[in-house]
C-alpha cells in the first residue's frame, strides 16, 4: 500500500463548473494510488457552501474528499491554508487552487522522486496556461485556452528564493514531517505561497529533488480574477514587502552557483522583456491604438494602454 | 433522443479499464439510456478472460440506465475495427453514436452535456462533434465562438450516422493513426460541419505532452498516414514535401515509406481537398507546441 498524499484544494466555491471540476478531475486522474482529498471552502455564504457541498458528491464517489467549511476570516488566502494544517494525517501533501490542475503522473513521479532520493521536497515543472472566458454559438460560457507553454526551467537555488518567487505553488510535493511548525503568513493578501516556501527552505530537514518534467498546469486569466491585474497589483507589492521583511535578516550559505542562477534569472526577465517590446511595436494593433488617444470614445482605454506600452518601452531602452 | 451508443475498442487496454468502469458507474444517475459496446481486438483468450472479469464485476455496480456489452473481434485496427462494430450494431443506434478510447476517464457530466449540445445544434447540418480532452487539451485551434474545426480526434467523438455511411465510414486501408482526420476532411468535402465540444470533457489518459516518448510503432504509422492522407487528398508535390520532412538518415524511413506504398496501393481514388493543406499551414493549425 503506497503512503497516503492528500492534496490541499482551496476554494471559495465559486465558478464550481468553470474551475473546481477541472480541478476536481485532475484529481480523479492521478495515477498514484492512496490520494486524499482535503477541500477547504472558504465561504461564509450559508447557500455557496450548500451547492459546493451537493456539487462534490459525484467526485466523493470517485476520490476521498474531505471537505472543511472555513468561515472566519473572508478574504485571507492563508487562513483556510493553515486550517487544513492543523488536518492533516498524511505522509506527503501538496497544493492546488480551485483554477488550476495536475496532470495525472503528478504523484506518481513526485513521490517516486521523494522516496528514491531520499528528500523531503520534490519540485516538477509546469505548464502556463492562458484562459479567456468565451460564449459559444450554444450561448454556453467557457474558458478558452489561448496558449499553453512549458514554463522555463529554472535550476532551485535558495538565495534566488528568498529574491524572487519562481515555484508555482502546485508543482511540489513534500513530506508533512518538513512541515514542523512552518504556516502561512496570514497578514499577506498575496504571495502567501512564496513566503511559506521561504520558511520551508530555511528548515534543516529541507532537501529538494527537482525534476524537468511538467507536473500541473498554471492557469491564468486575462480579467479580474488574475492576480497580476491593474486593480490588485497595489495589494500584491504590499505583500511583497511584508515578506521581504520578514526575511531581510535571515542568513543563508550562498554560493558561486547561486549567484550565477540569480545572474541568469535576471537576464532571463529583461530578455522576456524585450521580446515583449519587439512583439508591441510590431503590432499593427499598436499603431491602432496610437491614433486610437484621439477618439474621445476610446480615449480613456487607449489612454491607460498607450501609457503603459511607453512606460515598458521606456524601461527597455534604459536597459539597452 | 431516447438512447445513446458508446463504441470503444480494447487492445490489451484492461489495465485502463478499471478507472474507466468506475467513471461509469457514477454515470448511475444519468436518465438517458446509455450502451457501452466494448469490443477486445486483442485476439489473445488470457487478456479477454481478464476484461471479461473487470467488466463483470463493474456490472454489479452500475446503474438500471447503464448498459455493458462485450465482444471480440480480430485486430483490424482502428478505423475498421469501428466500422465493424457500427455495422454489427447499427440498426438498434439513433442518429449519432460515440467512439472513445479505453484510456479515458468519462467525467460525470459528460452524457447530459453532450445531450445538451445535440438538442441545441439540431439545427446544424453536423457530421463530427469532438469531445474535450483533459487535462492535456489538443492543441488543435477550432473557433472560439462558431466551434467549427479543421478536424477532429477520434480519441472521443459523437458521429452522425446518417453522415458516416454517405460518407463511405472510416479508410480501411488505415490501421492506426490519421483515420480521423480523414474521416474529418471527407465529412467537410461533403458540407457537414466539424465542432468541438469545449463543455464535453473527458480524462484521456495519453503521454502525449511529450512526443519525445513516442514509440517507433506510433511514429512510423503516424508518419505513412501523413504520406498517404496528403497523397489522398493533396498533390504529389505534397507529398514530396513530407518525405523530404523526414530525413534521409531516420532509421524508420524504410518502413514508413513501406507502409505508405501499401495503403497507397490499396486506395481507389484520389481526391483533391484544397484547404487540406494550404500555402500557410497544413491541416493540423495548432495553437501551441508543447
Amino acid at each position: 500500500m503506497n503512503k497516503k498524499w492528500t492534496v490541499i484544494v482551496r476554494t471559495q466555491g465559486k465558478d464550481l463548473e468553470l474551475e473546481l471540476n477541472n480541478a476536481l478531475n485532475s484529481l480523479v486522474a492521478q495515477t498514484y494510488e492512496n490520494i486524499s482529498v482535503l477541500l477547504m471552502i472558504h465561504n461564509d455564504n450559508e447557500n455557496i457552501i450548500k451547492e459546493t457541498f451537493s456539487f462534490l458528491k459525484p467526485y466523493q464517489e470517485m476520490i476521498d474528499i474531505k471537505p472543511i467549511v472555513v468561515r472566519d476570516k473572508q478574504g485571507n488566502r492563508a487562513y483556510p491554508l493553515n486550517v487544513a494544517l492543523k488536518n492533516l494525517d498524511c505522509e506527503y501533501i501538496s497544493f492546488l487552487d480551485d483554477d488550476d490542475v495536475y496532470y495525472p503522473n503528478m504523484g506518481s513521479t513526485l513521490i517516486k522522486a521523494l522516496e528514491d532520493n531520499k528528500k523531503t521536497f520534490a519540485l516538477g515543472r509546469s505548464i502556463n496556461v492562458i484562459e479567456r472566458l468565451e460564449t459559444n454559438i450554444t450561448g454556453e460560457e467557457y474558458l478558452y485556452t489561448v496558449s499553453k507553454a512549458k514554463r522555463p526551467y529554472q535550476e532551485f537555488s535558495k538565495p534566488l528564493l528568498l529574491l524572487e518567487n519562481f515555484i508555482p505553488f502546485n508543482t511540489f510535493i513534500l513530506k508533512t514531517s518538513l512541515l514542523d511548525n512552518v504556516k502561512f503568513n496570514e497578514e499577506m493578501t498575496y504571495l502567501e505561497d512564496w513566503d511559506f516556501l521561504k520558511r520551508l527552505i530555511l528548515k534543516e530537514k529541507f532537501s529538494i529533488i527537482q525534476l524537468d518534467t511538467p507536473v500541473s498546469e498554471y492557469k491564468r486569466r486575462n480579467d479580474i480574477t488574475d492576480t497580476y491585474n491593474e486593480e490588485n497589483f497595489g495589494k500584491w507589492l504590499e505583500s511583497r514587502k511584508i515578506t521581504d521583511n520578514s526575511f531581510k535578516n535571515k542568513e543563508i550559505n550562498t554560493k558561486i552557483g547561486d549567484l550565477f542562477h540569480i545572474k541568469n534569472f535576471y537576464e532571463n526577465e529583461l530578455e522576456k522583456q524585450r521580446v515583449g517590446i519587439k512583439i508591441i511595436t510590431n503590432n499593427p494593433g499598436y499603431r491602432i491604438w496610437n491614433r486610437a488617444i484621439n477618439n474621445k470614445i476610446l480615449k480613456n482605454t487607449a489612454v491607460k494602454l498607450v501609457r503603459k506600452i511607453r512606460g515598458l518601452l521606456t524601461k527597455g531602452q534604459e536597459h539597452e | 433522443m431516447k438512447k445513446i451508443d458508446i463504441q470503444i475498442l480494447l487492445y490489451f487496454s484492461s489495465n485502463d479499464l478499471v478507472k474507466l468502469l468506475k467513471s461509469i458507474e457514477v454515470l448511475e444517475k444519468t436518465k438517458l439510456l446509455t450502451y457501452f459496446h466494448f469490443v477486445d481486438q486483442s485476439e489473445d483468450t488470457k487478456e479477454f478472460a481478464k476484461v471479461k472479469e473487470i467488466i463483470a464485476q463493474s456490472k454489479k455496480n452500475t446503474g438500471k440506465n447503464i448498459k455493458i456489452t462485450l465482444n471480440k473481434q480480430p485486430n483490424y485496427g482502428f478505423g475498421k475495427g469501428h466500422n465493424e462494430v457500427y455495422r454489427k450494431n447499427k440498426d438498434s443506434y439513433g442518429d449519432s453514436f460515440i467512439i472513445l478510447n479505453p484510456d479515458s476517464i468519462i467525467h460525470h457530466n459528460l452524457i447530459d452535456n453532450i445531450t445538451k449540445y445535440l438538442e441545441q445544434l439540431k439545427d446544424v447540418n453536423w457530421g463530427l462533434l469532438e469531445l474535450a480532452q483533459f487535462p492535456s487539451e489538443h492543441p488543435k485551434y477550432f473557433n472560439p465562438q462558431t466551434l467549427e474545426t479543421n478536424w477532429v480526434s477520434g480519441a472521443g467523438t459523437v458521429i452522425n450516422s446518417l453522415a458516416f455511411e454517405k460518407i463511405g465510414m472510416f479508410d480501411e486501408n488505415i490501421f492506426m493513426y490519421g483515420e480521423d482526420v480523414d474521416l474529418s476532411m471527407r465529412m467537410r468535402m461533403n458540407k457537414y460541419k466539424i465542432l468541438h465540444l469545449p463543455n464535453a470533457k473527458f480524462t484521456h489518459l495519453t503521454k502525449d505532452t511529450d512526443v519525445s516518448e513516442e514509440n517507433d510503432f506510433t511514429r512510423i504509422n503516424k508518419q505513412a498516414a501523413e504520406l498517404y492522407l496528403r497523397y489522398k487528398l493533396a498533390k504529389d508535390k505534397d507529398v514530396e514535401k513530407y518525405i523530404n520532412l523526414i530525413g534521409e538518415d531516420d532509421p524508420h524511413k524504410k518502413e514508413i515509406l513501406k507502409k505508405f506504398q501499401e495503403m497507397k496501393k490499396k486506395l481507389k481514388k484520389r481526391t483533391s481537398f484544397r484547404r487540406f493543406v494550404d500555402k500557410n499551414q497544413d491541416y493540423t493549425n495548432f495553437r501551441w507546441t508543447l
